[in-house]
């Protein structure tokens, strides 16, 4: 993927930075890095979205009562406000270049991912948490947005990598475990009843052994492939995306669709770090 | 990564410097994990609600965490005894593969059901469509929940009255010891 000069990013600031005048118009250089990731963080709301819906239905006719929640952790509406405030705003930071909105949008995701991740009706779900950690990479971007190009660029390229390695290292951990390294745990949730087209193959292909062992090797594969992903940070940025966005495809389709509301905003990451801008690579190309 | 630190110290950049601690603090506790039976505990606790205040375990929220450890849940209409437990797990490994519907979504529970749960095992009552399975029985409901990391285990209890049409209140019962 190669930036283009859009309507905003004229290719008057192109042959600015051409002529070393960085300061001219650098946030046409820099945003649309920026509206990516925020694009993929919305994408990853919006696909949770149709499982949303009904679950939050279920939440208006039962209510539970748990003292380990503060109410206010327990109300729907604060559950809806901190679902659907992201998404407003980021369609906002998709079309603004005012940089003290997009701080506002930034800080105000960050806020509603930790209310997700600590609301009694989402606290449970990866997707909030991968959000999170995205939207503190977006709440830096925000916040260095006026650091020449370049350099902002680079750290962000690092940070990128940096986020990405932690989830997977957050995977990986808990995994290493017997359960894990036999298949046991994978077999249950995955191989024993889901409901999911690998899985339905595997089962109508394979006798109750081999499914069990295809499910061993499947668990391993994932244990081995997540730890070995949380050094991503150790590669070139360019190839370090790569790698994570081949694996989190691979993780997506070969377990559950619903998981890329998790994965679409670490993708957006793993972009920013693949990403050489045109304007960089002509600069230093002069 | 030298050259990120190195530009983050000579150029005293606080925002740069702070993100890096950040994700160097969660990678920190999340490497401990399978060194220390403190951290182990305190993650599992984390996952069944258990931790000492909502706070301490709101603040380990962002710490990733997916497919953790091994996660089971067993359901129940009446309370259960350990070995009660054990059969009832034994069950459920000998039974054939199928498409069934799992223990967390069955609508009407006349024996102790048993399921394996990626993460978070109370969500077993508290997220989604559990809920509404809740309503339509309409019935109490005795969740004991397990999370284990190597030989470290932690057990839990609750139990899911109906309180009236459109609640359920939750209690924290003594777990079940071996």
């Amino acid at each position: 993927m190669t930036n283009h000069p859009t309507a905003q990013e004229s290719p008057r600031s192109v042959e600015a930075v051409q002529n070393g005048e960085l300061d001219l118009d650098q946030l046409s250089l820099v945003l649309p890095i920026y509206r990516v990731v925020t694009l993929t963080i919305l994408a990853s709301m919006i696909w949770k979205y149709a499982y949303f819906i009904p679950i939050f239905q279920s939440y208006a006719q039962l209510e539970l009562s748990d003292s380990f929640f503060p109410s206010f952790f327990t109300n729907n509406y604060v559950l809806a406000g901190l679902y659907l405030a992201p998404i407003a705003f980021g369609i906002i930071a998709l079309f603004t270049r005012s940089v003290l909105l997009l701080r506002t949008q930034a800080l105000t995701t960050l806020g509603c991912m930790f209310g997700l991740c600590i609301h009694q009706g989402s606290y449970n779900d990866v997707t909030f948490v991968t959000c999170l950690w995205v939207s503190l990479w977006c709440v830096w971007y925000t916040l260095k947005i006026n650091e020449p190009p370049e350099e902002l660029i680079k750290k962000s390229q690092r940070f990128s990598l940096l986020i990405i390695s932690l989830v997977f290292l957050g995977g990986a951990a808990g995994k290493w475990t017997p359960g894990y390294w036999s298949g046991e745990v994978i077999y249950e949730i995955y191989f024993s009843h889901r409901d999911f087209w690998f899985f339905n193959l595997l089962r109508n292909q394979l006798d109750p052994e081999s499914l069990r062992n295809v499910a061993t090797l499947y668990s391993r594969v994932i244990v081995i492939s997540e730890t070995a992903c949380s050094f991503l940070w150790l590669l070139k940025p360019k190839y370090g995306g790569m790698i994570a966005i081949a694996m989190l495809l691979g993780i997506t389709f070969l377990s559950n669709l619903l998981l890329f509301s998790v994965t679409f905003c670490l993708i957006g990451l793993a972009i920013a770090a693949i990403e050489t801008p045109r304007w960089q690579a002509t600069t230093a190309n002069i | 990564m030298k050259t990120l630190i190195k530009s983050i110290w000579t150029s005293r950049d606080l925002a740069s410097g702070m993100l890096l601690a950040a994700i160097t603090l969660a990678a920190f506790w999340i490497v401990l994990l399978p060194f220390s039976q403190t951290v182990q505990k305190t993650f599992l606790a984390r996952f069944h609600l258990d931790s000492s205040s909502f706070s301490i375990w709101a603040a380990q929220q962002p710490i990733p965490s997916m497919y953790n450890f091994e996660n089971r849940v067993w359901i129940s209409p009446k309370p259960i005894t350990q070995s009660e437990l054990n059969q009832a797990t034994r069950d459920n490994k000998t039974s054939n593969p199928s498409t069934g519907a799992p223990a967390t979504l069955l609508a009407d529970l006349k024996n102790i059901e048993t399921e394996q749960i990626n993460h978070f095992p109370t969500r077993a009552f508290t997220f989604g469509k559990t809920r509404w399975i809740l309503k339509q029985q309409s019935e109490t409901r005795y969740y004991y929940l397990s999370s284990r990391y190597r030989d470290v285990e932690h057990k839990s209890a609750y139990r899911l009255s109906p309180i009236s049409d459109s609640q359920f209140g939750v209690t924290r019962l003594e777990p079940l010891r071996d």
